[in-house]
């Protein structure tokens, strides 16, 4: 009986040790290598610096020192250079819109903006006009949320569109906008003005659409829609219409307004789920999700690195997840909370606050 | 067999007033009913709701519901700027929908889902402009939005609406009517100004609009519905009209164009409100 036993244990021992070596050599990946954050710099942004208009750097030297990069926390805003340099800071009370081209400060006292540019000094006033900006793109929306309206670069109004109901999502990009309403419909339009298409998901109980993102091509649209139950819906264009090419029930049942992105790479969809963020691919063959909570998120692909990082929000709460895609999460980094400015460029981000802005990098070790 | 018949024709027709009162038995979700602008109101642009004023006032389910949509934030994820900064929407029986705009976000009882009449939904704005919650009634089977002056109680009214204006206008030339100025024959649009004072003492729209010209109605609106198509909003279901033609900026509106022959013509302006107050102005037109 001994015997048997202590033969049992030998051949065991010796599978084992057979094993494992072959496990680490046939099975083996490759590691990614370790990132690290490298703090670059970190400015202090004092009261005195808020000019009302260009005051730090001239034009000619912001273009030899690289692109302007938009800054915003609070009211406060403005434009600086990737090596740190504050190309002007000023404070807008009545809100200001912002994009990497231009910015639009709202007046106090009338409906009226102003339009600027990052590295000039024309000014123009935009009368009745309630600026955001989408893919670059000027808009206007209308005081009952049903309307929206384009501008051009200088400020020129190029088309408006009433939507059939109160838009409870929208999405732009350089071609398409892109809005969804209250009763459940998805409503394109293009880059002239004109409808390029009307879509009603339905299949849920009660019909409302709650999110909706558009690739930066305009190839592949994707809405969250309904409630009872919630759905997921990626279109795709083909012979100049949208035909539904995906989708997946969902167990959610939110009723508020879900972030979703089309990944620059144009294959995959992130959407806001209970469990973390959700990554879906356009065809439907990649259903995953990144364990990381978040209310409200960005997302940036870094190409030098092949890595992805997403910016996501929580109740007050900032971190960068780094991930590899499709979901493959390599780790996050919280932010302060003061951070109320987060924007990720190639593998810099920035993030900053009223009175302070910095920049690290990440770095392969 | 008789009595069956006529007992199912009972049940059917109220079984039909049931789904009249379900579809249009509305409450007002605030004050009483003492709104600041109706329906039509020229906010600016054609106010497909109903606008309350800035007090702090408790805003109510106008009828019960499910809450199928709520955002607090001033943005939608796409940057898109929220009606007043928040907004709630209850789908109702029958298809009809309320969205309630300009609530004070941190009142909002947006944990709800199952909504009964009359529940608290949350606070009125108080908004520096004296604007505060805007009420809609939209109708997601017919995607209309319907007058919620219609839809909710009646609001007693002793006042006559107010005729401010009546103008003809060609080739950029506005000829007022109470001038007495002969006008030269031609095709002319006819823009009235005129309002009905709403319960919170504002120059609101009227309800009805009629132009008459030589005894023949030429033009009849109803303040009913209003819905876009195409990007387009258009305004009242009896004969639809595009919205941005038919109401300026200023909040005057537009009929015609009609020919006016050499010679005299009456045209009358009649304005009523929703307790069905009137009030008509005839003006003699000398044509030359």
């Amino acid at each position: 009986m001994d015997e048997g036993n202590g033969r049992h244990r030998v051949v065991t021992i010796l599978a084992m040790s057979i094993f494992i070596p072959v496990y680490f050599f046939v099975f083996a990946e490759r590691l990614a290598p370790e990132l690290s954050a490298i703090p670059r710099w970190r400015v202090d942004l004092a009261a005195g610096q808020t000019a009302a208009g260009p005051t730090s750097v001239s034009p000619a030297d912001a273009t030899q020192a690289g692109v302007p990069i938009p800054f915003v926390a609070g009211n406060r805003y403005g434009y600086f250079l990737a090596d740190g340099t504050i190309l002007f800071l000023a404070d807008a009370p009545g809100g200001v819109a912002m994009s990497d081209h231009g910015y639009v400060v709202s007046d106090t006292a009338s409906p009226d903006g102003t339009l600027g540019q990052p590295q000039g000094k024309s000014r123009t006033v935009i009368h009745d006009i309630r600026p955001f900006f989408g893919a670059g793109r000027l808009f206007s929306a209308s005081t009952d949320g049903t309307g929206v309206s384009a501008y051009d670069a200088s400020g020129n109004l190029t088309w408006s569109y009433t939507f059939p109901c109160q838009l409870s999502a929208f999405a732009a990009s350089a071609s398409l906008v892109v809005g969804g309403t209250v009763d459940g419909w998805l409503e394109g339009v293009n880059s002239d003005g004109t409808k390029a298409f009307e879509f009603a998901p339905g299949g849920s109980r009660l019909p409302v659409i709650l999110g909706a993102a558009v690739s930066p091509s305009g190839a592949w649209i994707v809405a969250m829609s309904g409630i009872d139950r919630q759905r997921l819906i990626v279109l795709g264009r083909g012979d100049a219409k949208y035909r539904v090419k995906s989708h997946r029930y969902l167990e959610s049942d939110y009723r508020e307004p879900v972030k979703l992105i089309v990944m620059s790479d144009e294959r995959h969809v992130l959407y806001r789920r209970p469990d973390g963020v959700g990554v879906w691919s356009v065809d439907g063959k990649v259903d995953t999700v990144l364990p990381v909570k978040a209310d409200d998120f960005d997302v940036s692909i870094d190409t030098a690195l092949d890595i992805a990082y997403l910016v996501a929000r929580r109740g007050g709460k900032t971190e960068i997840a780094v991930f590899r895609q499709p979901a493959s999460l390599t780790g996050t980094i919280a932010l302060p909370d003061s951070s109320e400015y987060v924007r990720v460029i190639g593998s810099s981000a920035y993030i900053g606050g009223q009175s302070w802005l910095a920049r690290f990098d990440f770095v392969e070790d | 067999m008789y009595l069956t018949m006529k007992k199912s024709r009972y049940l059917m027709a109220l079984g039909l007033v049931c789904v009249v009162l379900a579809a249009f038995g509305f409450d007002w979700p605030l004050d009483d009913g003492g709104f600041r602008y109706g329906f039509g109101s020229a906010r600016p642009g054609f106010l497909k709701g109903v606008e309350f004023g800035g007090a702090d006032g408790i805003v109510r389910a106008a009828d019960d519901g499910e809450l199928v949509f709520t955002a607090l934030d001033p943005h939608l994820p796409g940057g898109y700027p929220l009606a007043a900064g928040s907004m709630m929407a209850l789908d109702h029986a029958s298809d009809m929908v309320t969205i309630y705009a300009g609530m004070a976000r941190e009142s909002t009882t947006a944990y709800l889902t199952g909504v009964k009449r009359g529940a608290i939904l949350g606070r009125s704005l108080r908004a520096g402009n004296g604007r505060g919650v805007s009420v809609y009634t939209y109708d997601s089977r017919t995607r209309r939005y319907i007058n919620p002056l219609i839809l909710m109680p009646a609001v007693g009214d002793d006042r006559a609406p107010v005729i401010r204006s009546v103008a003809l206008y060609a080739d950029g030339q506005e000829s007022p009517l109470d001038q007495a100025k002969p006008i030269r024959q031609g095709s002319y649009q006819v823009i009235v100004d005129s309002y009905d004072i709403s319960p919170a003492g504002m120059a609101s729209a009227p309800f009805g609009i009629r132009v008459i010209i030589d005894g023949s109605e030429r033009a009849a609106v109803a303040y009913d519905a209003a819905w876009s198509r195409d990007g387009v909003l258009s305004v009242f279901g009896g004969g639809s009209r595009v919205a941005s033609e038919y109401q300026q900026q200023d909040g005057r509106v537009h009929f015609g164009p009609y020919t006016f022959a050499r010679g005299r013509s009456v045209m009358s302006i009649i304005i009523t409100d929703y307790a069905g107050n009137k009030r008509e102005q005839t003006y003699s037109i000398i044509i030359q």
